[in-house]
């Protein structure tokens, strides 16, 4: 009877544990969606802004061409990308392209003053907090979901609860992106 | 981050034993209630209890945003500052957009609220946004999200309610030792019940306002640990607290109900707030972790870090 009982808690105590560990993983894996579609959403309103900016700033130095082909090429390029590694590296060249454009603009101090290209430029720079943020949580969320699937025992339990690893969502930062690097070896 | 999530770990731990310590004063005045009155007593107590749980948990949010005098900002752009801070911390944090209030309060200060996180208030005071830069806020407003995410609202409430009712309980048996209370069974039994009671009023209110004030400070070591790894920038919060702890502007709102739940611990009429039975770690204390963990972010730099 004592045996008996015994086996029972050890049994209840092993589904227990597996349930809790199962629960986790899930959890982990719809964090990760959520963070992935926050990305999604903030990426796509950012894209969004980039031709009206491209426009106003047409207004005031319609001859600067090569720049705005190469924005709206990054840009067109950004929206195709799928895949968040693929994702990330098409945004790194979009901001790389928004800057020579921000450069350009410093040129022209009416545009400068110009109510329409100051909204849009804040705008996308609220825009783009938004995404730093929503990135800093994806990728916490992902740190976790790759350990999980990595360690024991939950490398075990992931393939069940049908969780896998994933991609890290890499962005280039824009102050780092402005920075030339320099080197001293 | 290792040093980041050991910190929130070991913290978590200790919450949990320290509630655990929060039940086992509670058995023990139980008790002696039970010693001298019976079981009944007893029950009468945990109704009481339990009808002002609910009550602050479904109304309590609702009275700290009125007795903070606070506006609610329903768009961005009645405030983008505010709105921008709170809404970059909450997709950091994972967590939905919260009501956010902004109150005329000149004392720098800000608090959450709310039974949780689909339900959350953050409130700012107008002293906060005159003080801060960006950074800084978000640092603030990240140390609030943390409070909500971890459900420190509902836990301190709870703790609240536990510690007021000991405090009750004690005082309560406080009287009926001079006043001979209780019912005449073997001398024994009465004798041992006088001892039980005389200890349980000495120390269970002691004990029960040392543990709360450990909760809440631990919540608040975490709540900045957690902030830190939210903005990924622990400098913003420590430049933050360090003019929060410079400032003497009394707060003109709020209560000692919701004192748990702000950045720093608000300033009474009478100016500097106690230290030994403080809501808050002492501002210094927070401020020097911060420092650890930002050194610690530098060392083990990834590119995922920004």
């Amino acid at each position: 009877m004592i045996a008996l009982i015994a086996v029972a808690a050890v049994v209840l105590i092993l589904i227990v544990w597996f349930v809790a560990l199962y629960n986790r993983l899930v959890s982990l894996r719809v964090a990760a969606d959520d963070g992935e579609s926050e990305i999604d959403v903030q990426l796509k309103r950012r894209h969004d802004l980039i031709p009206n900016l491209v426009e106003s700033v047409k207004g005031y130095a319609a001859h600067e061409r090569g720049t705005f082909d190469e924005v709206t090429a990054a840009r067109t390029a950004a929206v195709g990308a799928s895949g968040v590694a693929a994702q990330g590296a098409a945004e790194g060249q979009l901001t790389q392209a928004l800057g020579r454009l921000f450069a350009v603009a410093e040129a022209y101090p009416d545009l400068k003053a110009n109510q329409n290209f100051l909204q849009l430029q804040g705008e996308l720079t609220a825009t783009e907090d938004r995404l730093q943020a929503a990135r800093r949580f994806y990728n916490t969320t992902v740190k976790a979901l790759n350990t999980a699937c990595q360690t024991i025992p939950s490398k075990f339990i992931a393939p069940i609860a049908k969780v896998t690893e994933r991609e890290f969502f890499e962005l280039e930062d824009q102050a780092e992106a402005a920075v030339p690097q320099v080197s001293f070896s | 981050m290792p040093p980041l999530d050991a910190q929130i770990k070991s913290n978590q731990r200790r919450s949990r034993w320290l509630f655990l310590l929060f039940f086992i004063v509670y058995a023990f005045l139980g008790l002696a209630v039970s010693l001298r009155f019976g079981s009944g007593a007893l029950v009468g107590f945990g109704v009481a209890a339990v009808v002002i749980v609910v009550f602050t948990l479904t109304m309590g949010d609702d009275m700290a945003v009125a007795m903070a005098h606070a506006k609610k900002i329903e768009s961005r752009d009645q405030n983008p500052r505010v709105w921008d801070a709170v809404e970059v911390m909450a997709i950091a944090a994972g967590q939905p957009m919260p009501r956010v209030y902004v109150s005329p309060d000149p004392a720098p200060n800000a608090f959450a609220a709310g039974k949780d996180p689909e339900q959350a208030i953050v409130c700012v005071n107008q002293g906060l946004l005159d003080l801060l830069d960006k950074a800084e806020l978000e640092g603030v407003v990240a140390h609030e999200m943390a409070h909500v995410k971890n459900y420190d609202v509902k836990l301190m409430t709870y703790a609240a309610v536990l510690a007021g009712g000991i405090a009750l309980l004690a005082e309560w048996l406080s009287y009926t030792l001079f006043w001979g209370g209780g019912r005449d069974r073997d001398s024994q039994t009465a004798a041992i019940g006088a001892i039980v009671t005389l200890l349980a009023v000495i120390l269970a209110p002691l004990a029960a306002l040392l543990i709360q004030m450990s909760i809440s400070r631990r919540r608040e070591f975490l709540a900045d640990a957690s902030a830190a790894e939210l903005t990924k920038y622990p400098q913003g919060l420590a430049s933050a607290l360090r003019k929060l702890g410079a400032s003497e502007i009394p707060a003109e709102t709020g209560s000692s109900a919701t004192a748990h739940l702000c950045i720093v611990a608000p300033l009474g009429a009478r100016g500097k707030a106690s230290s030994l039975f403080s809501t808050h770690p002492p501002v210094e204390d927070r401020i020097a972790r911060l420092d650890e963990l930002a050194a610690g972010q530098m060392h083990n730099s990834s590119p995922a870090v920004a």
